[in-house]
């Protein structure tokens, strides 16, 4: 009777410090990339053509990636409260990692490109090397930038700068897209595409050479461009 | 555990006893183990800590050469000292403290916050720690010649009590001369003591901080309130034509896309760095201001900030606007820094 007690006491001794691997919910890894159309981005490569007729480069795009919704269905959404910095030309920042999503399939992706006025409030967030510059001045209502995207354009006159700067609420992008989305262990992770042309194209057909190469002190502008993103990503 | 448990005589009216510390035994043992770092090794050193304020990014701070009182004082001592040089020069006989450690000859960007530096130098020859840069330094720059400090009884002494080593080589020269430039900080300017509510500016310095923060100006794009730079390059149109050392980052990338770009130098202590811009054509700051203000020359390459209407059409400064740009630049001049006798 002892022996029998004690070899049970040995095997939950054994067996209850195993972790829980109960498959409810996965990690799910995001990784972001960019084209422009079908072509992929390289920076600083003045090749590009837009619906508006520019010809242009890129030299810099970096925004912050927050609010992440997947809806499901059933309205069992699951939400990440992550703000992520983003450098496209920096592969690191490229990689979203969202943390203990429930299994199943959801219908479409959301997120924003950008912060809610909650959370735009200045030397709120980490201040690395990296995102140091995406400070939105105070005396230009504070917070972060968005979106810094910036290049040149081909004119008769020569190449000229755009700066396509997004800040404050007028600023602030809603992305969406219907695609279903399977979360299980098996399907670790997913492509986010954003396609640069995007941002020129719908509902407001936008020319960086007649509409105007910086937005920042233009809320008409960063209304027009923000309104663009909405289709931005594309996912597989 | 389970011998314990068979050498005891377990009465019927103690099992439950007995189960109820089992219990309790296996809920703690399943906690898990968050101390299995091991506690850092005492090196008997004083470890020395950089505090900055929250404007001021995070410091990346290599864990193979922690900050010390020891290796800054170390570094210190190999900075002013010829006997890393085979020509009779010391790092000190070209970064004058007293100007911030820039250099008169081949104007160089200042000794200032370098510990949040990762590209060295105006054209980025060097990227990654300081680390990087002052073994730059050291083996190309100088060719210290090691056997002369493994030769000297006291520098042996400091390198074996800094870094518990017997032969002195030169990454260990670097790692000390890094712990020295990383504790160069400049956070105790006029503007920073206004930032923290310690101080008011003037009115003049105040319009001149809206003018650099804002639109009006553009400057904090690229000089980032706080470091006041970037880490990164760029093309400002102070030429179109780009010949000789003039012709930037590309002369490290051999890539045409960055013609022209120099690293953004700090604007901390500007007021003490004179002369300005790579090659130190400008004297004064109201020659930089008149630069910014009307000069800027349009090549295919310039920042695309540089490329805003009001740049390429003036910034149409107003005498006073440009006297108030130039009195907030010099509100970012920290006397406590170049009157530090520990520097
Ligand atoms: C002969 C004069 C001279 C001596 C001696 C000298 N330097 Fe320099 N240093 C310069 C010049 C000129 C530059 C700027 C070169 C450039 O940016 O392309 C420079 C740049 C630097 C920089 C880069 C600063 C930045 O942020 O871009 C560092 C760091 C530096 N020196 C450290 C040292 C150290 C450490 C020593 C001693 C081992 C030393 N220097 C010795 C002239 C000198
Ligand atoms: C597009 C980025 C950018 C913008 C905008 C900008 N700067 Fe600069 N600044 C630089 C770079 C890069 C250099 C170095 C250029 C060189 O050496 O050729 C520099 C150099 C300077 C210098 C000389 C510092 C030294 O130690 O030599 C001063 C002063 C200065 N800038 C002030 C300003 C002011 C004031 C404004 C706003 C009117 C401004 N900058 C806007 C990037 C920028």
């Amino acid at each position: 009777m002892k022996y029998i007690l004690l070899f049970a006491f040995a095997i939950i001794t054994i067996t209850s410090c195993q972790k829980k691997t109960e498959n409810t919910t996965s990690q799910l890894r995001i990784d972001i990339n960019y084209k422009v159309d079908d072509v992929p981005l390289f920076k600083d490569t003045m090749r590009y053509l837009n619906n508006a007729g520019d010809f242009y480069s890129v030299t810099r795009l970096e925004y912050y990636i927050s609010d992440i919704v997947l809806h499901n269905a059933n309205g069992d959404d699951y939400k990440s409260e992550q703000i992520q910095y983003v450098n496209a030309f920096t592969q690191a920042t490229n990689q979203l990692v969202l943390d203990a999503v429930p299994n199943g399939t959801y219908t479409s992706f959301s997120c924003k490109i950008g912060l809610t006025a909650a959370k735009n409030l200045s030397n709120t967030l980490p201040n690395t090397s990296e995102n140091v510059n995406m400070a939105w001045p105070d005396m230009m209502g504070g917070g972060y930038h968005f979106l810094k995207l910036e290049g040149h354009i081909a004119t008769a006159a020569g190449d000229m700068g755009y700066a396509m700067h997004l800040g404050t609420d007028v600023g602030l992008v809603n992305c969406s897209v219907n695609k279903d989305i399977v979360i299980s262990r098996e399907i670790p992770n997913y492509l986010l595409t954003m396609n640069i042309n995007e941002w020129y194209r719908s509902p407001n057909l936008y020319s960086i050479y007649f509409d105007g190469n910086h937005t920042m002190s233009s809320p008409a502008l960063m209304t027009k461009i923000a309104a663009n993103g909405y289709n931005i990503f594309t996912i597989e | 555990m389970i011998k314990m448990f068979c050498i005891m005589r377990v009465s019927k009216g103690g099992i439950f006893i007995l189960l109820l510390l089992y219990i309790s035994i296996i809920i703690l043992g399943c906690k898990q183990n968050k101390n299995l770092d091991l506690p850092a090794i005492n090196t008997g050193l004083t470890p020395y800590e950089i505090k900055y304020p929250n404007y001021i990014p995070i410091i990346n701070m290599p864990s193979d050469n922690p900050l010390s009182f020891e290796g800054v004082a170390l570094g210190r001592k190999l900075y002013y000292d010829p006997i890393l040089s085979n020509n009779g020069k010391s790092c000190s006989s070209c970064h004058e403290k007293a100007t911030a450690f820039t250099t008169f000859a081949a104007n160089a960007i200042p000794h200032i916050n370098e510990a949040w530096n990762n590209v060295f130098l105006w054209r980025g020859g060097i990227e990654g720690t300081l680390e990087d840069a002052m073994y730059f330094e050291v083996n190309e720059f100088f060719a210290t010649d090691i056997s002369k400090l493994n030769s000297d009884a006291e520098y042996k002494m400091l390198f074996k009590n800094v870094y518990n080593i017997e032969e002195i080589s030169q990454t260990d020269i670097a790692k000390a001369l890094a712990q020295y430039l990383r504790s160069l900080v400049s956070l105790n300017s006029t503007f920073d003591q206004y930032l923290q509510k310690k101080t008011m500016l003037t009115a003049s310095e105040l319009n001149g901080l809206y003018i650099f923060n804002s639109e009006k100006g553009e400057c904090f794009h690229c000089h980032s309130l706080g470091l006041f730079q970037d880490n990164s390059f760029h093309n400002i149109g102070i030429d179109s034509i780009f010949e000789g050392v003039n012709m930037g980052r590309f002369m490290v990338t051999a890539d045409l896309a960055d013609m022209g770009k120099f690293k953004t130098p700090t604007l901390r202590n500007v007021a003490l760095t004179a002369p300005y811009m790579h090659d130190g054509r400008f004297q004064t700051l109201e020659q930089v201001v008149e630069q910014y203000n009307s000069g800027v020359k349009k090549s295919s390459t310039l920042d695309p900030i540089m490329a805003k209407p009001s740049f390429e059409h003036g910034l149409q400064l107003t005498p006073q606007e440009k006297i108030d740009l130039i009195s907030f630049l010099h509100s970012l001049t920290d006397t406590s820094f170049i009157n530090n006798a520990n520097h």
